[in-house]
């Protein structure tokens, strides 16, 4: 006779205990099957992510060139990056990219976020794509248009304050101006992100808080900063902790753009790190380097937190 | 789409106001656009203007010859394909395998699963610059590949191979993470009237659940697929041979390659013809990601 309640292929459950343990179920074969779900994700982290941050861990301790054997060296590695002065430089300009972004994107996102949440229909979605547009475009592509835009020949920065009989700029060759240009560009494609988060996080807010307070009196910008920040900041720290983490692995854009130039200005910890690896062969080096980093941002990352803990 | 704003009547300003406020809103939504979407438009109109021309605004005698230069000088066929094979590939690879996993860490009851779901947890916090310098020489020691022993050496494994650029991007503590807070999302009652059914697990997978989770597989879908076609690092390192490279790469070194010509409508052309893909693939999905931002963003 067919036991209506046999899970199919495995073992027999009577109801009594399967009441009692819930909505999952426990058999040799349940564990099987559970593992055989998981294990090509699994297998896959292993080796590309697991195995990579201890074989790095390895190495840092090691003075491996490619093409040499290595050989332990201990922590020479890590004093070496602590005094290169290249390299704290770099881990500054990364700071200070990484903060300066993260602000002016979520603001600009916020900003945009509210004004464009009380329009519909059409233009809403016409506005929303214009405004996302940036962040569709890919490093290259905007590397290339903000080069161009940044040309002092013929890009149309210098054209424009020329027009308004202002000095032209040399902008990325200006070891001053270069790294102002990059955030400038970095905003620019992330602001999109932004706005579509804070967009998002305007559709859980109550509309009868905002009107009770227009309603009182309150104007635009009150009930933006007063009410509706406030009530936004679990989407601001979501955004700020991403756009942050984002920014401070920077590469790509200083890479086609300025490769860390003019006179280093714009050079980053990623791209120093890439360079101390493939450009002079010291994998030893840029792995200790890679983990400084890493130290770093747990640092400053706790250091968040705890201030967190402590406005609340 | 959820409205926010209240109408204006029952505020009771006068319609003038009104209209006047809705002015200024729009003409500051307006400037916006001026300055984050005009770039890219004045990206296409340098594309499409004579050298004669540059210094005007518009053109008036715009020309597609730079984009027929660009294709003869750029092989954009073939960085296409491999940017649509890496994206696709990855895509298919990391949406399968994080169901997967989501739909097992949290529907499947076994030993070390908690830790598993730990793991995952840990593994979203570790950077980039972390793991690219080893992973490099995973792909390059990969054994058996390339030339290389079953100790991985002596050549130069998976570097300029495009399984170097999927295989890593299906590696997505990310992935597993969303699916498995989706999973977690999803009422139990019809898994267990699939049991009693007689369903086995894989069924319930499969004809319960899997239609469930489409929404995430289609943010999962998207967002891989962004970072996938707009990658430019990790090509760079492992696949930077002209017979691999990726489309973001190909309008690099088109630009590098050629800068002693100076011809700026030459890079604008081949930069957007390089975003024209996304660009028309956003436009049809734009529905989507607000709403999918709200619910899954703020977990």
């Amino acid at each position: 006779m067919n036991d209506r309640k046999s899970v199919a292929g495995g073992a027999v459950v009577a109801p009594s205990r399967r009441a009692r343990s819930g909505r999952r179920l426990r058999s040799p074969h349940e564990a099987a099957t559970g593992i055989a779900f998981v294990s090509p994700a699994i297998l896959l982290l292993l080796i590309f992510f697991v195995v990579p941050i201890f074989f790095n861990l390895y190495i840092s301790f090691t003075n491996y060139t490619p093409g040499t054997p290595a050989k332990f060296i201990g922590l020479r590695n890590y004093s070496t990056a602590a005094r290169s002065s290249t390299f704290k430089h770099a881990l500054a300009h990364t700071l200070i990219f990484a903060v300066a972004t993260t602000i002016a994107s979520a603001a600009l996102g916020f900003t945009i976020a509210c004004v464009l949440n009380q329009i519909r229909g059409r233009s809403f979605r016409f506005y929303r794509l214009a405004f996302y547009l940036p962040g569709l475009t890919s490093v290259s592509v905007s590397a290339l248009l903000w080069l161009y835009l940044y040309d002092p020949q013929v890009g149309i920065l210098n054209r424009l304050l020329v027009a308004v009989h202002l000095p032209p700029q040399q902008w990325l060759q200006d070891p001053h101006l270069a790294l102002a240009c990059i955030i400038a560009m970095a905003v620019w494609m992330s602001l999109g992100f932004s706005m579509l988060v804070y967009l998002g996080g305007l559709q859980n807010i109550p509309h009868e808080i905002v009107d009770a307070a227009r309603v009182d009196g309150a104007g635009a910008l009150t009930r933006a900063i007063r009410i509706i920040a406030p009530m936004l900041r679990p989407v601001t720290l979501f955004v700020s902790v991403v756009l942050f983490i984002q920014s401070m692995q920077v590469f790509s854009e200083v890479y086609i753009m300025t490769n860390g130039g003019p006179l280093d200005s714009t050079n980053t910890s990623v791209l120093e790190i890439y360079k101390t690896a493939f450009t002079d062969g010291e994998f030893g080096l840029a792995a200790a380097m890679s983990f400084v980093m890493f130290a770093m941002l747990v640092v400053l990352g706790l250091l968040g937190s705890l201030a967190r803990r402590r406005s609340d | 789409m959820t409205t926010l704003a209240v109408p204006e009547a029952m505020s009771a300003p006068p319609r003038r106001r009104f209209r006047a406020r809705r002015l200024a809103l729009y003409l500051c939504l307006l400037v916006g656009v001026v300055i984050t979407a005009m770039p890219v438009v004045y990206m296409l109109s340098t594309a499409v203007t004579p050298t004669s021309e540059l210094r005007s605004w518009v053109p008036s005698h715009p020309t597609l010859g730079y984009f027929t230069q660009v294709f003869h000088k750029m092989p954009y066929g073939r960085d296409f394909l491999n940017s649509l094979l890496y994206a696709v590939g990855s895509n298919v690879l990391v949406v399968a395998v994080s169901t997967l996993c989501g739909f097992g860490l949290t529907r499947i009851s076994f030993r070390g699963q908690r830790w598993l779901s730990w793991l995952v947890v840990a593994l979203l916090l570790v950077p980039l610059q972390v793991e690219f310098l080893p992973l490099f020489l995973v792909i390059k020691h990969w054994p058996l590949a390339g030339g290389n022993d079953i100790l991985g050496q002596h050549g130069h494994g998976l570097i300029n191979n495009l399984w170097a650029l999927i295989l890593p991007a299906a590696a997505s503590p990310l992935g597993i993470f969303l699916m498995r807070q989706f999973f977690l999302g999803l009422p139990t009652e019809l898994d267990e009237a699939a049991r009693v059914d007689g369903a086995g697990t894989w069924r319930i997978f499969w004809s319960v659940n899997l239609p469930l989770v489409r929404p995430a597989m289609a943010i999962l879908s998207l967002l891989s697929f962004q970072f996938t076609w707009n990658n430019y690092m990790w090509p760079l390192i492992v696949a930077s041979d002209s017979h691999v490279e990726t489309l973001q790469l190909g309008v690099a070194t088109f630009y590098s390659a050629n800068q002693s010509a100076g011809l700026w409508q030459l890079y604008m052309a081949a930069a957007f013809i390089t975003l024209v893909p996304l660009l028309v693939g956003f436009v049809f999905v734009q529905r989507y990601l607000t709403e999918t931002f709200a619910t899954v963003g703020l977990k």
